[in-house]
């Protein structure tokens, strides 16, 4: 029985980093210290600098793999916000670095529990993205993650994904592979061009002044990410033949004769399909899909999974203020092009931001507006929440404020 | 294969037509890392059109070829002739005027870019 992060932390040792820059915040921290502690312990021959900030830990880890040396990392939230500079250049100088983040709701106001906005708020650093719903899924998407990242067709850093405290804090049964299995699966980073040797000198990480050749290199980089859409389901199948453990990058959940779609991400996911269970045994035709790919955005599944269906609603934890969720318009411009017939209705709920809870009956009040809205031939969005969860943050708020309740609402 | 689609623009005051094309490209594999592996090529990248000013001789006879605005030249570009006075790359001299604070003589003056039609 493992922890999320301490799945993470035997995926990264597995996979033989030579180098972890680190440095802590909650809820990642017991992936760090993990690693120390088989560094410690002899079990992990790696080079562990503790650095004084993530901008810090995110420069190291660019300039380590830089010299060829594969390098894992972890962060959340406001440490993956103070990288932020370093994301875009650790992609556009293409080292395949592998992180973990645990995701936490973004400050102001602060929190320590999940949501999706700070890796969304990332997606456009030019990084894969790989989103976890289970322990075993974040130790295997990492040792994944290298293969994909170093993939000469690709060369782009990873982020894998769990959530705070839901997963990061929660034991669930894992299998832990053997080195030697993994070593076959894994071979050793050897890179072609980017590595430090004093007889062949290359300048990394240069200026290129000019808006002509930056745009050359800026494209490149997107059709890698492109390529990646393929690599990760390549990979992802030659993991299957290795470990017998099948991901897929949208995962379909009884989505065989269904009308209507519950699309989730991470962790909630397992909330979301008891509430889908449930409904089938109403005899309703509702499915799942998980997004477990979001960067590269993996178009053409979400349209082979959407298309025909009557309606799909698609939870948002996280929110773009002034615009509302972010997966929400992802998905609707993916759908866009489908023929009026076969494009579904396609609903969005923000709800679970830093942490909430999102119940089973918020996912059926989803899926029954969503069927609704799918006979009025028209989406909507809407922020959600249970009426007890609500009552309860106008309580704390009259608490804070020191407003004194009047006889009626006593 | 790179396959780029071309289109005319027509232009209403007959000034020259831009083709535009869409960049449909391959993905170049190691050629898309922002690398430099071939050493020395920076002298290809011509610094010198930065300048505002250009440091010039005014007059030979005051030059005493001391040396002092090679010694200080931050980006390497003054040699020597033949006889010892300095030339200057102008290439890749970014018109800084450290030489020319230096010249004790005061035989390296500064000159506006451009004024005495030089470019």
């Amino acid at each position: 029985m493992l922890t999320g992060n301490s799945a993470i932390a035997y995926g990264a040792a597995l996979s033989r980093p030579k180098v972890i820059p680190a440095y802590p915040i909650t809820p990642q921290t017991e992936i760090i210290e993990s690693l120390s502690e088989f560094v410690a312990e002899g079990l992990l021959d790696t080079r562990f600098m503790l650095m004084e900030s993530e901008h810090s830990v995110l420069s190291a880890a660019i300039t380590a793999e830089q010299t060829g040396a594969r390098t894992f990392t972890a962060t959340s939230s406001q440490g993956l916000l103070l990288m932020h500079e370093m994301l875009y250049i650790a992609s556009g100088t293409r080292c395949p670095i592998v992180m973990a983040n645990v995701s936490r709701g973004l400050s102001a106001p602060i929190t320590l529990g999940a949501d999706e906005n700070d890796i969304l708020g990332q997606r456009d650093a030019g990084w894969i993205q790989l989103h976890c719903e289970t322990c075993q899924e974040a130790l295997d998407s990492v040792i994944m993650a290298y293969k994909i990242s170093e993939n000469k067709n690709v060369l782009l850093p990873s982020m894998v994904n769990i959530d705070g405290f839901i997963l990061s804090f929660t034991r669930e049964p894992v299998d832990v592979p053997s080195q030697r299995k993994v070593d076959d699966f894994l071979p050793e980073y050897s890179p072609e061009t980017m590595k430090y040797d004093a007889n062949v000198p290359i300048s990394q990480g240069v200026a290129t002044i000019d808006g002509i050749s930056y745009s050359y290199f800026r494209m490149q980089h997107h059709l890698a990410a492109m390529n990646a859409v393929r690599i990760v389901e390549k990979v992802q199948k030659e993991f299957n033949d290795a470990f017998g453990r099948n991901y897929a990058s949208v995962e379909q959940f009884m989505m065989e004769d269904a009308d209507y779609a519950l699309m989730t991400s991470n962790a909630i996911t397992t909330v979301a399909k008891s509430a889908v269970r449930r409904a089938r045994a109403r005899g309703e035709k509702v499915g799942l899909l998980r997004i477990r790919l979001f960067r590269p955005f993996p178009t053409e599944d979400i349209i082979n999974a959407c298309k025909g269906l009557k309606g799909v609603a698609v939870l948002d934890r996280n929110i773009s203020p002034g615009a509302g969720g972010i997966m929400l318009p992802e998905i609707r411009s993916a759908l866009y092009d489908l023929k009026e017939k076969s494009r579904p209705i396609v609903c969005g709920f923000i709800d679970g931001l830093g942490g909430k809870d999102v119940t089973l009956d918020e996912f059926d009040y989803m899926i029954s507006r969503t069927k609704k809205a799918a006979s009025d031939g028209v989406g909507v969005s809407e922020i959600i929440s249970t009426k007890k969860q609500d009552d309860r943050a106008r309580m704390m708020l009259s608490e804070a404020r020191g407003i004194r309740k009047t006889k009626e609402e006593d | 294969m790179p396959s780029n689609t071309t289109t005319k623009t027509a232009s209403a005051n007959n000034e020259p037509t831009h083709e535009v094309i869409i960049i449909r490209r391959d993905y170049d594999g190691d050629l898309s890392i922002p690398v430099i592996t071939c050493p020395g090529n920076s002298v290809a990248r011509k610094t010198g059109d930065w300048r505002l000013f250009r440091p010039a001789m005014s007059e030979r006879g005051k030059c005493v070829r001391c040396r002092m605005c090679f010694m200080f030249c931050p980006d390497s570009c003054i040699s020597f002739d033949p006889e010892g006075y300095p030339v200057i790359d102008y290439d890749h001299c970014k018109g800084c005027l450290i030489c020319v604070n230096e010249c004790k003589p005061k035989a390296l003056v500064a000159e506006r870019e451009g004024v005495s039609g030089k470019k």
